[in-house]
């Protein structure tokens, strides 16, 4: 490179015109950069640990208009539950088939009907103390659903301004349970030992409940009617699956799906608008690029004269455009970390990732390589 | 490059009047200027001088008949190569002359040397020394003279390895004092070179000796 060459030739760029060139590629390439960034964030706070089992959901099927179809999961149908990728663990609620009679003594004595559950140990978000049952244990353990105290407490206490009453004061009341069936009845002793956040039943242990069915059921085929799984997060996949099925689903887990698809809409929105910017902005560069060349023809024509070639005059403005997109580039990386963390803060699971910054460089590239048929076709 | 050949040459603009065109030294004859050999084309304006000197430079190509460096035919020429003809091989002084005007005089001539590396700083100022313009060198070309723009780009022109040097009306604003200093100049880079000289003059032909006079 040849400074004087480079004296001659600089001379016709338009400050102005490379401002305007440098400001729309920046703001297009950036643009582009921080939709992939924010994608990138965003699905990790909506997934994350996308590979990792975490949410837990119970599934039932959907009950038609009669009321009277068959909602209960055969052996294949939970094999094939077992078989989907979104599924990490699968396990019938375990129904109590017998009658239970629940009474208590709050002032005065209620008692109503009611049922018990069980699920494995495994899916339960909280195993308490004393969650353990023998066979000949007196004393029943019991997990009710936290929501059950909220609507007691928020509903019906004050409504009939009853007072309120918190988990310890609900895990000391004294309650018994009546089991009757298969002509056999038997009274115990149950106390609440925890509350659910995730199984919207009455549970007992599993040993307990699969011995009381042995006693007070009734013998035959006891088919689940929901199920507890334990997923990966998927939303997309699990909705489908479920639509597709006609289940449908409860539990801790979240639909992220609109919200992800929301996320993806506005990032491709975006990415559309900084691709039509870089677009503009490429248009504007080969007219800016056509014009300089345009006006150091005469120039030009006179370095040829001298000896030098004309690829190695076509060097100089590919060496000006390379360096003015690589600025480009570097600021636009500069500015995805920052600007990226608005909302990073939000989202300290977010890592880094080489996306954005290997499609602004593939823009910067794929921008470039116009120039060279340009720059060939006028300088010869 | 040894041998530069006309064959059957003639501008496209004399294609109507080749008649008129036929009895000099040069247009539709066979003419081998030969690389030692000294040259003055003698003729009056419009004759075809400053043509024949962009021909053989590669700058037009409207012309019929053949052009040959040595074996090669220069229509087979790529850009490149006249590249290479231009740094290496010919050098090259246009009537008008193909300065920068805002560049300074060491400006313009470096634009030729750092190119060739053909001479030292020290040779270059010994040069404008020898020329009379030592004083111009940081001067823009524009706010020369034409004599001592003319002096400008002769010395540019030396400024690379040759094997013919040519000159389009070189001396044309120079007394004779200025004519000689200049003629010397270019006859020592000639011999340095062993290379063939081109000239053309409408009236005030460089003052160089032998040379071989040619008509168009």
């Amino acid at each position: 490179m040849n400074g004087l060459v480079w004296k001659l030739l600089r001379k016709n760029i338009s400050g102005a015109q490379v401002a305007t060139y440098f400001i729309a590629l920046l703001c297009g390439v950036a643009m582009v950069m921080l939709a992939l960034q924010f994608r990138h964030d965003a699905s990790q706070w909506l997934n994350p640990e996308a590979n990792t089992p975490r949410e837990f959901i119970t599934v039932s099927k959907i009950v038609d208009r009669s009321g009277f179809n068959d909602n209960s999961f055969s052996v294949e149908e939970i094999d094939h539950l077992r078989r989907e990728a979104w599924t990490d663990s699968v396990a019938p609620y375990i129904s109590g088939d017998f009658s239970v009679m629940l009474s208590m003594n709050l002032g005065g004595q209620i008692s109503t009907s009611m049922f018990l559950e069980a699920v494995p140990d495994f899916f339960l978000d909280t195993i308490p103390d004393g969650w353990s049952c023998s066979p000949d244990t007196r004393t029943v353990p019991l997990i009710i659903p936290r929501d059950y105290l909220t609507l007691y407490n928020y509903g019906f206490a004050s409504s009939r301004s009853l007072p309120r009453l918190s988990e310890s004061t609900l895990s000391r009341l004294p309650i018994r349970l009546t089991l009757s069936g298969n002509g056999r009845s038997r009274e115990y002793d149950a106390r609440i030992v925890g509350f659910s956040s995730r199984i919207n039943s009455v549970i007992a242990p599993e040993e307990f409940v699969i011995m009381a069915n042995r006693v007070y059921g009734q013998p035959g085929d006891n088919r689940p009617t929901r199920l507890i799984i334990r997923t990966y997060a998927d939303s997309d996949r699990i909705n489908r699956y479920l639509s597709e099925n006609h289940l449908e689903r409860s539990g801790e887990g979240t639909d992220t799906s609109v919200l992800s698809n929301a996320v993806k809409l506005l990032t491709t929105i975006l990415i559309a608008i900084g691709s039509a910017i870089i677009l503009l902005s490429v248009i504007i560069q080969i007219l800016c690029l056509y014009l300089l060349v345009e006006k150091n023809r005469r120039t030009t024509d006179r370095l040829i004269l001298l000896g030098y070639s004309p690829a190695s005059l076509r060097r100089y403005y590919l060496l000006f455009i390379l360096l003015s997109n690589l600025l480009t580039l570097m600021t636009a990386s500069l500015l995805t970390p920052a600007v990226a963390t608005l909302w990073r803060s939000m989202i300290p699971s977010a890592q880094f990732t080489p996306t954005p910054y290997i499609a602004g460089a593939l823009i910067i590239i794929v921008l470039t390589l116009p120039v060279f048929p340009m720059l060939r076709s006028s300088i010869k | 490059m040894n041998t530069i050949t006309l064959r059957k040459l003639l501008p496209e603009v004399f294609a109507d009047e080749r008649d008129s065109h036929a009895n000099g030294n040069v247009w539709l004859t066979e003419l081998t200027f030969r690389r030692g050999q000294r040259y003055m084309l003698h003729a009056e304006s419009g004759a075809g001088k400053s043509s024949l000197c962009a021909f053989i430079y590669g700058l037009r190509t409207d012309y019929s008949g053949e052009l040959i460096f040595d074996s090669t035919p220069v229509s087979t020429l790529s850009p490149a190569n006249w590249s290479e003809i231009r740094t290496r091989h010919l050098a090259f002084v246009p009537q008008n002359l193909s300065l920068f005007p805002e560049m300074t005089v060491i400006e313009n001539i470096m634009l030729k040397n750092r190119m060739t590396d053909c001479r030292t700083d020290g040779e270059i100022t010994q040069m404008l020394q020898t020329a009379g313009i030592a004083d111009k060198r940081n001067t823009p070309a524009a706010l020369l003279s034409l004599g001592q723009q003319q002096r400008v780009a002769i010395i540019r022109a030396l400024c690379q390895p040759m094997d013919f040097l040519i000159l389009d009306e070189p001396v044309s604003h120079l007394d004779e004092a200025n004519n000689l200093i200049m003629a010397q100049m270019i006859d020592s880079a000639l011999r340095q070179n062993g290379a063939g000289l081109i000239a053309t003059s409408v009236g005030n032909p460089l003052l160089i000796t032998p040379i071989t006079p040619l008509t168009l």
